[in-house]
C-alpha cells in the first residue's frame, strides 16, 4: 500500500460526527431569508433590537467582563494596532531558559482561556442561533458595500523632477559567464546549478554532475554521490558554490541517528556516481536520544581537484528550511524548528518542562555533538503567539567548515531577506481588533556583523510580504511592501462577513519602527510583484487589470505613490534591465467564463518598462508567447536569466521548453530559439510533477556558449546565432 | 449563467461538502472538535455570503478557500484543544522511543517506520505542507487549485509538497517510497 492508499484509508476513518451534520443542516434550515413588508420588518427591527439587548445581557452574564482581565494578547494588538508598528523589546532565553519555559507556559494557558472563553461563545452562539436570519441580511448588505467602496485614486500628482532611477540591478559579477539570477549583488543564494566559469555543477537524480564546459563540447568530469544521511534522506535540493567549496543543502528528518562523524582528513569518501558509500566504522552513524525532528544538513566538499571532489563536513541544524544566503565565503542557514503546543499535551509539556534546555530549545549538530542554543543565542518575540523557532547560523566555509554564531527567535518567521549587512526574517502575525483580524507580519532585523549573528531589532507591521523582493534595504532604511487582508471571524455572527485587501508601502529605520507609509492602496487588489531600484519601488498588484505602481522613497519619511501605469494582464517578476528599463514576465489576461470584469490568466508575456521618467513609466515594448501559460521563472526568480550585457533573456516554460530572447532598445523582443528537452524516467524523483513549468530547466552561459541543463541532460550552443553543438544524456558524457 | 444558491441548494450543498470541508479542517487543526466547529462556520458564512458560481470547480475551490480563512482566523486558538480527541489516535506522533544502545540503526528506523501512521507524520508537517499534502493527494486538487485556495504560487504550493514529500520519505521509509 503506498503512501496514497494509506492517507486515504486512515483519512476516510474520520467523518463529521451525526450530532454536527444535524446541526449544521439545521442552522441552515432556520436561516430562510424572509420577505417582509415594510410592517414586517419594522416588527423585526424592534425584535430585532430586542434580541440584542437579551443577548448583550447574556454576553455579560456568561462572559462576565469585570472577572475578566483583558488578555495580554489583545492589549498588544489593539495598541499595535494604533502605532502601525511597535518596536518590542526581546527577551534572551533566561538563565536556565525560564523565559523559553514561560513562553511555552504562557502559550498552554492562554490556550486553556482560550477554550473557556470559546465555551462561552458556543453558548452564545446557541443562543443567538435561531436568528441568524437578521445577521444573514445584514450581512449581504455590508458585503456589497465593502465591494462597492468606491476604488482610491491612486494615483497622486506629485510634481517630480525627473531624476533618473539609478539603476543596482542584480547581474553579473564576472563578465564571462552567467550567475544564479539573485537579488542583491554579492548575496548569494542556493540554486540547483552553479557555475564558477570553469565547471558546472548541476544536481542530478542521484548525485551531483561536475561538468567541463570545454567550449560547447561538455564532458562529465566527476560525479558526486549523495552523502547518506542518517536521516535515511540523501537528497540535495540546493547546492552553492564558493571558491573551491561546493556546499549541498538537504532536509532530513531526525529519528534517531546523527548524520556520520567524518573524519575530515579522509580522501575516498566521494566516488563515482553509483558508487554509495559504505558504512564503516568510523562513518556509522552515533547514536544520540530519540526526538523527532526536522533537521536541515550542510554537506560540504572540497572541489580544488573538480574531478575528485572531497567531502570535508556535515553540519546540521535543527527545524524545516526556510532559505539561505551566502556571502564571500559564509554561509547563513535559516531554518523554522516548529514546536507546535500539539506535540505537548498538558502532562508532557509538564515533564518536558523539566529540562527545557532538552526539550524546548534548536540545536545544532557537528560530528554528532549536539550542542542546544544558549539562552542568550534565543530571543523570544513579546507576545509570541506560537512556539515556533526561526533559527539562524553562520557557516564559514573555508577550510573545514565551522559554525561561527547561532541565533533564534522564538516566535518564528518563513521569509527572509538579506542585504549585504542585515538579514530580515518575516513571519506571520495578526492584529486582532474586535472582530476584525488584520494580517500581519513580524520582522525581526538580524545583523551578519561579520558572520557574528546578533538580532538588533523586531517590528511589527499589518499586512503579509510575497516574497524576499517585497523588502528593500537601502542606506538603513527598510522598504516592504505588504498585501493587508482583513477578515471577519464568523463566530462573531453580528459582523458582517467579507474580506477586504489592500496594499501597504512601510518605510522602516534601522531600529525598525515605522518611518513613512503609504495605506489602503489597490483595494481588494493582491500584489503579484515588486522590485526596487535605487529610490523607487515598482510593485505591480492584480485583480482585473494590472496597475504597475511606483512609489518615490528618496525621503523614506514620506513615501510618495508618483505613478500608476494601468495595462491589461500582470506581471509576475521585475527585473532592472537598465538606469531606465525596467524587464516585467507576466501574463497576459483573457475574460473569464464567470462573467462580468472577471478575468483568467492567458497567454505568458514579456514586456519592458520604460522608467526613464518615474512619473509616468510606459509600456516600451511587449511580447505576447502563445500557447504558453505558465513558467517556473515566475514563481522562482532562480530560473530566469536576464543579461543586459549579452541582451539577452532566458527562461522556461511549460513541456519542458526553454526560451531564448534577445532585447534591442529599438527592435524590442526577437525570439532567438525555443529548445525542448526530455527527461527520461530515471529522471529527478519530482520531475513528472514539477517538471510541467520547467522547475528543473535552467540556462547559463559560459563565454560564447551557452548551456541548457536538466538534472539529466544538456545542451550547448555557439552564442549569438545559437547553432546546436551537442544534446546529450550526461550519464553518456560520463563515459 | 453564474447564480446564487438557494437555500434548498446550500442545504445539499452542505451534504455533499461536509465530509471535504471537515477532513480539509481536520487536516489544519488536527482536531475533531475544531474541524466540527470549522465546518459549522464555512456553511454559515456561505449563507451569509451567498456567493455565485459558474461550476462545481468553481464552487469547491470557494469552499476550499473559505474553509482555510476559517481556519485561519481561529489559529490563535487553533491548538486550544490540544490533543484531547485525539489523544489516542492517529494525530498523535509516535511516543519518544529511547534507542536501546544494542539496536542497530537501521532496526530503529524500522521500527519507528512501522509505528507511524501516515496521518500522524502528515499531522507534524507545519500546517501549509500539510494542507498541500491533503488537497493534493486526498481531494486529488491541482496545483493551481490548491494555489488558489491558500492564496499562494503555484510554485510555492511546489515547493511546500518537495519539502514536504521529503520530510514524509524520511519518516515513512518503506511505506512512502511506493508513492
Amino acid at each position: 500500500m503506498n503512501f496514497k492508499e494509506r492517507y486515504h484509508e486512515e483519512m476516510n476513518r474520520y467523518t463529521p460526527s451525526a450530532e454536527s451534520s444535524q446541526r449544521l443542516q439545521d442552522a441552515l434550515r432556520s436561516a430562510r431569508k424572509p420577505k417582509t413588508s415594510s410592517l414586517r420588518r419594522l416588527q423585526l427591527v424592534t425584535g430585532s433590537v430586542a434580541v440584542v439587548c437579551v443577548a448583550l445581557v447574556a454576553v455579560m452574564v456568561v462572559w462576565q467582563p469585570w472577572n475578566h482581565p483583558q488578555s495580554p494578547d489583545t492589549t498588544q494588538a489593539s495598541s499595535t494596532h494604533v502605532a502601525t508598528s511597535t518596536t518590542p523589546q526581546l527577551q534572551d532565553g533566561g538563565a536556565n531558559y525560564k523565559n523559553v519555559a514561560a513562553v511555552f507556559t504562557r502559550i498552554q494557558q492562554e490556550q486553556a482561556a482560550q477554550d473557556r472563553q470559546d465555551q462561552r461563545s458556543a453558548i452564545i452562539q446557541r443562543f443567538l442561533n435561531p436568528f441568524s436570519m437578521f445577521n444573514g441580511s445584514t450581512a449581504k448588505s455590508s458585503s456589497a458595500e465593502v465591494s462597492a467602496a468606491p476604488e482610491t485614486d491612486a494615483v497622486l500628482k506629485e510634481d517630480m523632477a525627473g531624476a533618473p532611477a539609478t539603476s543596482q540591478p542584480a547581474q553579473n559579477t564576472m563578465p564571462d559567464f552567467s550567475n544564479t539570477n539573485i537579488q542583491v549583488v554579492g548575496v548569494q543564494e542556493a540554486d540547483i546549478i552553479k557555475t564558477d566559469g570553469h565547471f558546472i555543477y548541476a544536481l542530478g537524480a542521484k548525485g551531483l554532475w561536475v561538468i567541463s564546459p570545454n567550449n560547447g563540447h561538455p564532458r562529465v568530469v566527476g560525479t558526486v554521490s549523495f552523502v547518506p544521511h542518517a536521516t535515511g534522506n540523501t537528497e540535495f535540493f540546493d547546492i552553492y558554490l564558493s571558491g573551491d567549496r561546493l556546499i549541498g543543502l538537504q532536509q532530513g528528518y531526525q529519528g534517531a541517528e546523527l548524520p556520520a562523524p567524518l573524519d575530515n582528513e579522509s580522501t575516498d569518501s566521494a566516488g563515482p556516481l553509483q558508487q554509495k558509500v559504505k558504512p564503516t566504522p568510523s562513518n556509522t552513524p552515533a547514536k544520540i536520544p530519540a526526538s523527532d525532528r526536522d533537521v536541515v544538513t550542510v554537506t560540504s566538499f572540497d572541489v580544488s581537484d573538480p574531478a575528485r571532489p572531497r567531502l570535508l563536513k556535515q553540519i546540521s541544524q535543527s527545524g524545516a528550511y526556510v532559505d539561505s544566503r551566502m556571502i564571500g565565503t559564509k554561509l547563513y542557514l535559516v531554518t523554522t524548528d516548529y514546536r507546535s503546543m500539539y506535540s505537548y499535551s498538558p502532562t508532557t509539556l509538564k515533564s518536558q518542562l523539566k529540562d527545557p534546555e532538552k526539550n524546548l530549545v534548536p540545536y545544532t549538530l557537528v560530528n554528532g555533538q549536539r550542542s542546544t542554543l544558549k539562552p542568550d543565542e534565543i530571543s523570544i518575540y513579546p507576545a509570541t503567539k506560537t512556539t515556533d523557532y526561526a533559527v539562524a547560523s553562520a557557516i564559514e566555509t573555508s577550510g573545514v567548515p565551522t559554525i561561527i554564531s547561532r541565533c533564534s527567535i522564538l516566535g518564528g518567521g518563513d521569509t527572509i531577506y538579506a542585504s549585504l549587512d542585515n538579514l530580515y526574517v518575516i513571519g506571520e502575525d495578526y492584529l486582532k481588533r474586535g472582530a476584525t483580524t488584520t494580517d500581519a507580519s513580524t520582522i525581526t532585523k538580524i545583523a551578519f556583523n561579520q558572520g557574528n549573528l546578533k538580532v538588533t531589532a523586531t517590528s511589527r507591521i499589518p499586512g503579509r510580504v510575497k516574497d524576499q523582493f517585497s523588502l528593500d534595504e537601502k542606506s538603513g532604511v527598510l522598504r516592504v511592501v505588504t498585501t493587508v487582508e482583513n477578515y471577519n471571524q464568523v463566530r462573531d455572527i453580528l459582523t458582517p462577513t467579507g474580506t477586504r485587501t489592500t496594499t501597504s508601502l512601510f518605510c522602516l529605520d534601522s531600529h525598525l519602527s515605522v518611518v513613512g507609509k503609504i495605506n489602503d492602496l489597490a483595494p481588494n487588489e493582491t500584489v503579484y510583484s515588486c522590485r526596487y531600484v535605487g529610490d523607487y519601488a515598482y510593485f505591480v498588484t492584480f485583480r482585473e487589470v494590472d496597475p504597475l505602481f511606483t512609489a518615490d522613497l528618496s525621503d523614506p519619511a514620506h513615501p510618495k505613490l508618483v505613478g500608476a501605469l494601468k495595462i491589461p494582464g500582470f506581471s509576475e517578476y521585475l527585473h532592472p534591465w537598465s538606469a531606465t528599463e525596467l524587464f516585467g514576465l507576466g501574463n497576459t489576461v483573457e475574460p473569464s467564463s464567470e462573467g462580468g470584469n472577471a478575468v483568467r490568466r492567458s497567454d505568458l508575456k514579456i514586456a519592458m518598462f520604460d522608467t526613464s521618467d518615474p512619473t509616468d513609466v510606459k509600456v516600451k515594448h511587449e511580447l505576447t508567447i502563445p500557447g504558453m501559460q505558465y513558467s517556473e521563472a515566475s514563481y522562482d526568480h532562480h530560473a530566469i536569466l536576464v543579461s543586459p550585457d549579452k541582451g539577452l533573456i532566458a527562461f522556461p516554460a511549460e513541456d519542458n521548453s526553454y526560451l531564448i530572447y534577445r532585447y534591442d532598445e529599438s527592435k524590442g523582443f526577437t525570439k532567438v530559439t525555443e529548445i525542448s528537452l526530455d527527461t527520461n524516467d530515471q529522471g529527478y524523483a519530482d520531475i513528472q510533477l514539477d517538471g510541467s513549468y520547467g522547475a528543473y530547466l535552467r540556462g547559463l552561459f559560459i563565454n560564447d556558449y551557452f548551456y541548457v541543463l536538466t538534472p539529466d541532460a544538456i545542451a550547448s550552443y555557439r552564442m549569438p546565432q545559437f547553432n546546436t553543438i551537442t544534446n546529450a544524456w550526461l550519464s553518456d558524457l560520463a563515459r | 449563467m453564474p447564480r446564487n444558491w438557494s437555500n434548498q441548494e446550500l442545504q445539499d450543498v452542505a451534504r455533499r461538502y461536509q465530509p471535504i470541508i471537515y477532513r480539509l479542517a481536520l487536516s489544519y487543526t488536527r482536531t475533531v472538535a475544531d474541524a466540527e466547529d470549522i465546518m459549522q462556520e464555512v456553511f454559515l458564512r456561505a449563507l451569509k455570503a451567498h456567493p455565485s458560481f459558474v461550476d462545481a470547480q468553481h464552487e469547491k475551490a470557494w469552499l476550499l478557500r473559505v474553509t482555510i480563512n476559517c481556519c485561519k482566523s481561529q489559529l490563535s486558538s487553533y491548538w486550544r484543544r490540544n490533543v484531547s480527541q485525539l489523544a489516542d489516535d492517529a494525530f498523535n506522533p509516535a511516543p519518544m522511543v529511547a534507542t536501546p544502545e544494542v539496536a542497530s540503526p537501521e532496526a530503529v528506523q524500522e521500527s519507528h517506520a512501522r509505528q507511524e501512521s501516515v496521518l500522524g507524520a502528515v499531522a507534524r508537517l507545519p500546517w501549509k505542507q500539510r494542507i498541500c499534502v491533503h488537497l493534493f493527494y486526498f481531494e486529488d486538487a491541482s496545483i493551481e487549485m490548491i494555489a488558489q485556495a491558500l492564496n499562494m504560487n503555484p510554485s510555492t504550493v511546489k515547493s511546500h509538497l518537495h519539502r514536504a514529500r521529503l520530510a514524509l520519505k524520511a519518516t515513512l521509509k518503506e511505506a512512502y517510497d511506493e508513492l
